[in-house]
């Protein structure tokens, strides 16, 4: 139960797994954590494949903007799926992590011009991310290593872009709900899940500096940010399917 | 990989930064959306008045093209067909005898002149209080009828109904929207309007044998037009229709509401 995990945590600095141990009888050295990941990593791709079969068959109710996140999901779903292949026979999938940065540089400038109305701030994003993106392609020393500088300038560009968009949702409000707002499903997502990465990017680089290395349940929040970033993608998808236009 | 104990001192910073993180973006986004639905709430205040300008404006117009129409008749048509009576008695007295055509033309004249008289202060007594719903829509509906290209018959059972003008008003000009759409898209060989009083509601029903539509697909502005001066009114809007079965409008006014729609009124009016 949470509260005796808080409590437990609190009291005694007990690790999740003593506790999973004598609470649930769960014994994490038997459990199969090769299968877990997989497990993980399979629910994470159906749900990024089924993100982009409902994305195609409401393509052409979907405007502009979301119509570029349909692309970019199916490039990501493209690239995670080459990226396992590739570190299943190299060891290693981080130049396929580069390359799915270079493609989110392209793709959010292009998402966020056709959300954003005012002239003027627009072209700042679009000259923002493709800035950063060109930065992020020459000072690049290395496409085997994790970009996690670039992960963390990605973050903060989406995140301010976010905001401006929901900034602009507050200046032209709709008739329509927030529940049923394109744009706010798709603001909230980015803000989420890059403020999420944002901090583990920057946890990470902290745990590497004190000579550690990254706990198990890194990955966890890793994955649970994902699959909230991509639901909450989904629902943008179907919001903007369901009335035709965001305006 | 270490097995790392949850609360090592190297995690409780981050632990802590994560967790302010999740209740900052939750404050965040709940600020959001009560900021969003203030804002909501004035736009739809703001829409509302807009509507209301509009439509006393349009009351405003209609009374001043009336008069306009009216003084041009008096002082121009009616001063030229004066005029033209004073050439022909002169003409008359030069002939010095009488003439059948310059007999019929002086009676023809006359009654130019008395019928413009007679038009001329109707169009300038029509103001608001005298908008008769069922004379206007039953002009409309002849017009329509002599084209030849439909048959709209209408059958009207509100003797003695009293309705303010500017309701009268609303209501007319949803059945000019209908008759439209009627005309434009329904492709109906024949149609029919039914205006009748209750007691408590006036009804209006617009029924035709057209090729119909899907109500719940892209309504289209004029459909959004109708159920936009219900709401204003008060008044219950139902639109129902198939495919190749036609279509059929139905507006309830409630009489007791006596909603005045260029008024405020209810703790959402403007202003308040």
């Amino acid at each position: 139960m949470p509260y005796k995990l808080i409590y437990s945590i609190g009291k005694n600095r007990r690790s999740l797994r003593s506790w999973l141990t004598e609470y649930y009888n769960v014994d994490l050295n038997t459990l199969d954590i090769e299968a877990l990941h997989a497990s993980m990593f399979s629910c994470y791709i159906l749900l990024l494949a089924l993100t982009i079969i409902i994305g195609y068959l409401k393509f052409f109710s979907l405007s502009n903007p979301y119509k570029y996140l349909v692309a970019l999901v199916t490039f990501i779903f493209i690239a995670e799926i080459i990226g396992k292949i590739y570190a299943f026979n190299a060891g290693t999938n981080f130049p396929i992590y580069n390359i799915i940065l270079l493609l989110q540089f392209c793709l959010y400038p292009l998402i966020f011009k056709n959300i954003i109305i005012n002239q003027k701030v627009k072209y700042m994003i679009i000259g923002a991310g493709i800035t950063l993106g060109l930065f992020f392609l020459f000072n690049c020393k290395n496409f085997i290593t994790f970009p996690s500088k670039g992960i963390m300038a990605l973050s903060i560009y989406i995140i301010f872009s976010s905001l401006v968009v929901l900034y602009q949702m507050l200046q032209n409000p709709s008739i329509l709900s927030p529940v049923h707002h394109p744009d706010f499903w798709f603001a909230t997502a980015n803000i989420i899940f890059f403020s999420t990465t944002f901090l583990f990017f920057g946890v990470l680089n902290h745990i590497l500096r004190i000579g550690q290395s990254l706990p198990e349940w890194g990955y966890y929040i890793i994955w649970i940010a994902n699959m909230v970033f991509y639901s909450l993608y989904l629902v943008t998808i179907l919001a903007n399917a369901g009335r035709g236009t965001s305006r | 990989m270490q097995e790392g104990a949850l609360l090592d001192d190297g995690f409780v910073i981050p632990l802590m930064a994560g967790t302010i993180l999740f209740i900052v973006l939750s404050v965040f986004i709940i600020f959001f959306v009560i900021l969003y639905s203030r804002a909501q709430l004035k736009f739809r205040l703001e829409r509302q008045q807009f509507q209301q300008a509009l439509l006393e404006s349009e009351i405003e117009i209609r009374k001043e093209t009336l008069h306009s129409v009216a003084r041009d008749l008096h002082d121009n048509l009616g001063q030229i067909a004066s005029l033209i009576k004073i050439n022909m008695n002169l003409l008359q007295a030069e002939i010095q005898g009488e003439n059948q055509y310059l007999e019929e033309s002086k009676t023809l004249l006359s009654r130019l002149i008395q019928d413009m008289r007679q038009l001329t202060n109707e169009l300038y007594a029509q103001d608001l209080s005298k908008i008769d719903l069922s004379d206007m829509i039953r002009k409309d509906l002849d017009r329509v009828n002599t084209t030849g290209v439909i048959q709209i018959a209408f059958h009207d059972e509100t003797q003695n109904l009293s309705l303010s003008p500017e309701i009268a008003l609303f209501l007319y000009r949803m059945s000019q929207e209908m008759i439209h759409n009627i005309l434009k898209h329904s492709e109906a060989v024949s149609a029919k309007i039914n205006l009748y009083n209750t007691g408590q509601s006036l009804v209006l029903k617009v029924q035709d044998d057209g090729r119909g539509f899907n109500p719940n697909q892209n309504p289209g502005n004029g459909l959004n037009t109708i159920r936009d001066r219900c709401k204003i009114i008060g008044a219950k809007c139902d639109i129902q229709s198939l495919k190749n079965k036609g279509t059929f409008i139905e507006v309830i006014y409630p009489l007791q509401n006596h909603v005045h729609p260029l008024k405020p009124s209810g703790k959402n009016s403007p202003g308040r």
